[in-house]
């Protein structure tokens, strides 16, 4: 057989192996999609606390959307540089109450932070609502877009 | 032809081939960026177009249009931090809990990925929940799916501005 023969053989399986490897894998189930999930947010919660860049730069996509509290629209670089300069402190860590809406690759998460943050010296305990929107890529559960809102404040 | 000439003619062959399938891939991945562009401008309008008819819809009330465009799984978080399902929350447009008084919004921001994109933006309608008027500008996030052919709201939370 000739170069020119196995590098053929090698673009034609190239091509062919994912159609074949799709039909051998099944869909996880909800439940298994919904604990990927958690641990990631537990992954991010460690590396938050200890503002381990590496771990919350895999976690965020690079094109992550974030809206604080403020309403302020912040980008991976920003999130993460608030992080890296201690502008932004996690005292403590509490959220729950979630709820999962799972979409193939795409996860809606709601739940409800109480958790004790330091943003730019001010300390924050108000409880807010969250909307988390995971996404699978390359394999990877990654945090593509995330919303936080205050509870009952007066408008 | 002789065995030296063969073995030179095959492994000209070959390199020609393997050329021609680099150069095939590089085509490939150029023409792969360039309609993935203007494939995700046509989803921003398509995705716009889709807002529009709900802010129509919100204003005429017309829940079947708001039944269309938003998924069952809706998932809504007011700028008061109440969470609502799909059924609340078109209750609230039907019952004119929730009324638009005016509506403006700037600022888009869109990231596509595949058939999930996520809207983000700045309001400055006016709005009347439960009969008070708010007028305070606000972000928000709305993440839209597209299923059985139709883009669909799935989630969709807004913050007041506190700098504005």
């Amino acid at each position: 057989m000739s170069a020119g023969h196995i590098v053929l053989a090698i673009a034609l399986s190239s091509f062919l192996w994912p159609c074949v490897a799709q039909s051998q894998t099944s869909a996880p189930s909800q439940a298994s999609i919904e604990q990927e999930v958690l641990k990631v947010e537990a992954e991010r919660d460690e590396a938050m606390r200890k503002a381990d860049m590496p771990v919350l730069s895999r976690i965020y996509a690079d094109n992550v959307i974030i809206v604080n509290t403020r309403g302020r629209a912040l980008t991976k670089e920003q999130r993460l540089a608030d992080f890296q300069s201690g502008d932004l402190k996690f005292l403590s860590f509490d959220q729950g109450d979630y709820s999962f809406h799972v979409y193939g690759d795409t996860v809606i998460l709601n739940g409800r932070a109480n958790s004790v943050v330091q943003f730019h010296g001010k300390v924050n305990r108000i409880p807010r609502k969250f909307t988390l929107t995971y996404m699978k890529l390359n394999g990877e559960w990654r945090l593509v877009a995330q919303n936080e809102t205050l509870m009952d404040q007066p408008q | 032809m002789q065995n030296s000439e063969y073995r030179y003619m095959t492994k000209v062959r070959d390199a020609a081939l393997l050329a021609f399938m680099v150069l095939g891939v590089i085509c490939s991945v150029f023409a792969q960026d360039s309609t993935k562009h203007e494939s995700d401008a046509q989803t921003q309008k398509e995705i716009l177009a889709v807002d529009n008819e709900r802010y129509e819809a919100m204003k005429n009330r017309d829940m079947a249009a708001m039944d269309r465009l938003h998924a069952d799984g809706l998932v809504f978080i007011n700028t008061k931090g109440r969470m609502l399902n799909k059924a609340e929350y078109l209750e609230e447009v039907r019952s004119g809990a929730l009324k638009f008084l005016s509506v403006e919004t700037d600022d888009y921001h869109f990231y596509t990925y595949g058939d999930t994109v996520i809207m983000s933006g700045r309001a400055k309608s006016v709005v009347e929940y439960h009969g008070l008027v708010n007028k305070k500008p606000r972000r928000f996030t709305s993440v839209f799916i597209k299923m059985q052919g139709q883009w669909r709201l799935v989630a969709h939370q807004a913050t007041l501005i506190a700098d504005e």
